[in-house]
């Protein structure tokens, strides 16, 4: 936080919650324009989807726990890592953030709502139908998408299962939650901040999340494109990418990398403002260089709009082309670099605790600097040409999401959960929750860096033998670290459940921002009177 | 402070961003044709903007000699034969050099195939110039037929001293299932005349 917006605590509303109808059941969930009820129900249902994507791993990491073919057919594997990757991006990270941004926003701002509350309702119950529509794609004749998340044509075009129309409709359907998510969340910030918060002075996880909202809007039409062309190029005969007809199947990569990279950014951008909360609250000092945090935010979103093609290396770019992305992706890593110094001299000479919320911001640090530095080794050229599509890859984007986006979600979980539901979670279960879960993911992942090296290629069912071992290792961490969800899950309902101690209105001594300012649980309307922030 | 009607503005963006999607299909190859990445090899070689590409071959005699290859891809779906005539040629720059390919179509249907072609060094293609090519049209075999393809090309006296060697390659597709008016093979399939108007794969 900003160490200028101090909070005049006097102008702290009382619930109001006695003027509004209440509704109950069923219909306050399907009908609710209510921001921190949306909000729940987005994390809600990226915690189901988490559980269902992760139950695809499980299944992906048993086959591979040894060589040969054990469980399940090499077609159903290659659906499992397709499905798993679609699910655990856009149905567990990206519903996360917009969770934490429905429920955080307002109330970081001083808004009572969001600006356009009933979008806010449709959006999210789009999301349901979505991933309903994407998950029957697995019962369908011929089964679900097996392309991986990436969906190359003509791959996805003329050699997909015919199921494949339902996964376009189901990323037409996503990509409009998203948008609709995106465009509230702009609204929303730019126009119902309290008094006196300018943009300079609002917290950082409000900065990351007005960039991204800008960044979905920049990118999710263009992949909406992207499968519009594939389903023409499926019904109704035109080539876009068929080159039989005239079209080109690299233009396909072009035009969804050129979605692809913003979208990482979306993926771990809201989690740099959450650790850039977390972090000055534990350390007990002000975020350190906070205009260069916002300034850095902003080089990395303009920045991912041109370095799309590094996914692309081998594709025969020319060599004009690999050079200006392999510098223009090697530039990315100095306002990256930025935020990890200032989130280091946050903590530098704080008086730091380690609670839950602390222990996964700072896991966060040290593992997401690990998965970007594995990025700047790829964001050579012409070594790409011998890490591309192997498990070298696969470790690298695990490493920032899952201790990255993942992490930064869990971080927040229990940084705000005192808040959202009035009871402090288990702490000795959390420690135990985050210990398992940081020896758990870098026994799955590490490994996979050395297998990648040693040329072990993605998404293939069976491996050759010298890759026995560290394949091992790597099922049993995952095995480790999914499991040790089951214990989050119990975590967070116990605490929702109110079994805990009541949490007081600021829980944490170093923690800042208006968030604080409102009683645990945070009533139902907030700030109906703005506060007023100077 | 509040930004007016900001949900109409960024709904308009968003349309202008699903429009840009679109947008790329021209321009990725507007962009391949300025920069000649993409080793399609149809545009007319830079210095030769005189028309038809009347053979100025007296204006130098140059004798460097390129050694061309020739590579023919049969794709999936297509049961038959496809190869060059000759898998290499010396070509001499700017003397149009003709050659073949042939296909034989081993199935007992009548097929239409589709090729497409590309040059490598990507560099090189926008230094060739074809004449003709069985790439601008479509082609039709009846069962059994083995049919003779011409190709018929020149290379451009400014080809940069480091090439010595050009390989022309061909993809041939099977598209039987669609008929001639539905391919949206974005060829000009009347023109023959030069090949410089022939623009097929923008």
């Amino acid at each position: 936080m900003n160490e200028t917006t101090s909070i005049s605590t006097k102008e702290v509303d009382t619930p109001t919650t006695e003027h509004h109808a209440h509704p109950t059941g069923i219909s306050r969930w399907l009908y609710t324009t209510n921001h921190k009820d949306i909000g729940s129900l987005y994390l809600i249902f990226s915690f189901v989807m988490l559980f269902i994507g992760g139950g695809m791993a499980f299944m992906i990491r048993a086959e591979l726990f040894q060589p040969g073919l054990q469980f399940i057919e090499p077609e159903f594997f290659n659906q499992m890592t397709t499905m798993h990757g679609l699910i655990m991006v856009f149905g567990v990270v990206m519903p996360a953030f917009v969770g934490l941004a429905n429920w955080m926003v307002p109330l970081m701002i001083g808004a009572p709502d969001m600006a356009l509350p009933r979008m806010n309702n449709w959006s999210f119950w789009i999301m349901p139908f979505a991933f309903s529509i994407l998950l029957s794609t697995l019962f369908m004749e011929g089964g679900g998408p097996n392309f991986g998340w990436t969906f190359y044509a003509p791959l996805s075009t003329t050699y997909a299962p015919p199921s494949t129309t339902f996964f376009i409709f189901g990323v037409h359907l996503m990509g409009l939650s998203s948008i609709m998510g995106a465009i509230n969340i702009i609204t929303t910030i730019l126009n119902m901040r309290a008094p006196g918060m300018t943009l300079m002075k609002m917290p950082m996880f409000v900065w990351t999340w007005l960039i991204t909202a800008f960044l979905l809007i920049a990118v999710m039409p263009v992949l909406a494109g992207a499968v519009t062309m594939m389903l023409m190029d499926i019904h109704f005969g035109t080539s876009f990418f068929n080159a039989a007809g005239g079209g080109d199947p690299v233009l396909f990569q072009h035009i969804f990398w050129f979605f692809g990279h913003p979208e990482v950014y979306i993926m771990i951008l809201p989690a740099f403002g959450v650790v850039s909360q977390i972090i000055p609250a534990f350390a007990r000092k002000p975020l350190f260089g906070y205009k260069s945090m916002v300034y850095a935010t902003a080089s990395i979103a303009i920045l991912s709009f041109i370095v799309w093609a590094h996914h692309m290396f081998t594709v025969g770019l020319p060599a004009v082309a690999e050079l200006f992305f392999m510098y223009s992706t090697m530039l990315i890593a100095i306002p990256t670099g930025v935020k990890v110094f200032n989130w280091v001299s946050t903590m530098f000479r704080g008086s730091m605790t380690f609670e839950a919320p602390m222990l996964f911001s700072v896991a966060f640090v040290v593992l997401f600097t690990i998965g970007g530095l594995s990025g700047l080794m790829l964001s050579i050229a012409p070594a790409d040409f011998q890490y591309h599509d192997t498990y070298f890859v696969v470790a690298h984007f695990h490493y920032v999401l899952v201790p990255g986006a993942i992490f930064g979600i869990m971080a927040a979980v229990y940084y705000w959960m005192p808040k959202w539901s009035g009871f402090m979670y288990n702490e000795p279960l959390a420690k135990l929750h985050f210990w398992l879960s940081f020896i758990g993911l870098n026994l799955t992942f590490f490994p996979m860096h050395f297998l990648g090296l040693a040329g072990m290629p993605r998404r293939i069912p069976d491996y050759a033998l010298q890759f026995a071992d560290f394949n091992m290792i790597t099922s049993v961490g995952a095995f480790l670290f999914g499991t040790t969800q089951l214990l989050f899950l119990y975590i967070v309902i116990q605490c929702a459940r109110g079994k805990g101690e009541p949490a007081p209105q600021r829980p944490w001594e170093g923690a800042e921002g208006l968030e604080w300012s409102i009683p645990s649980p945070a009533p139902l309307h907030t700030f109906d009177t703005p506060p007023k922030v100077d | 402070m509040a930004i007016n009607n900001l949900p109409a503005k960024l709904t308009i963006a968003t349309i202008g961003m699903f429009g840009f999607g679109f947008a790329l299909v021209p321009l990725y190859d507007v962009f391949c044709d300025i920069t000649g990445i993409n080793g399609k090899g149809f545009e007319r070689a830079p210095g030769t903007s005189n028309q038809s590409g009347a053979i100025e071959a007296s204006i130098s005699e140059t004798q460097r000699a390129i050694n061309v290859q020739f590579i023919a891809s049969p794709q999936s779906g297509f049961s038959g034969n496809f190869y060059p005539a000759s898998t290499t040629l010396p070509a001499s720059l700017n003397r149009s050099v003709s050659t073949a390919y042939f296909a034989r179509n081993a199935s007992d249907k009548m097929i239409h195939l589709q090729a497409i072609p590309s040059i490598s060094p990507s560099e090189a293609s926008s230094y060739v110039t074809k004449m003709e090519c069985f790439c601008f049209n479509q082609q039709s075999l009846s069962p059994g037929q083995t049919r003779e393809m011409g190709l018929t090309f020149k290379i451009s006296e400014d080809l940069p001293e480091h090439i010595s060697t050009i390989t022309f390659s061909y993809s041939l597709y099977p598209i039987e299932s669609m008929s001639n008016e539905e391919t949206h093979v974005r060829i000009d399939s009347t023109d023959q005349t030069g090949g410089l108007s022939n623009e097929p794969s923008t």
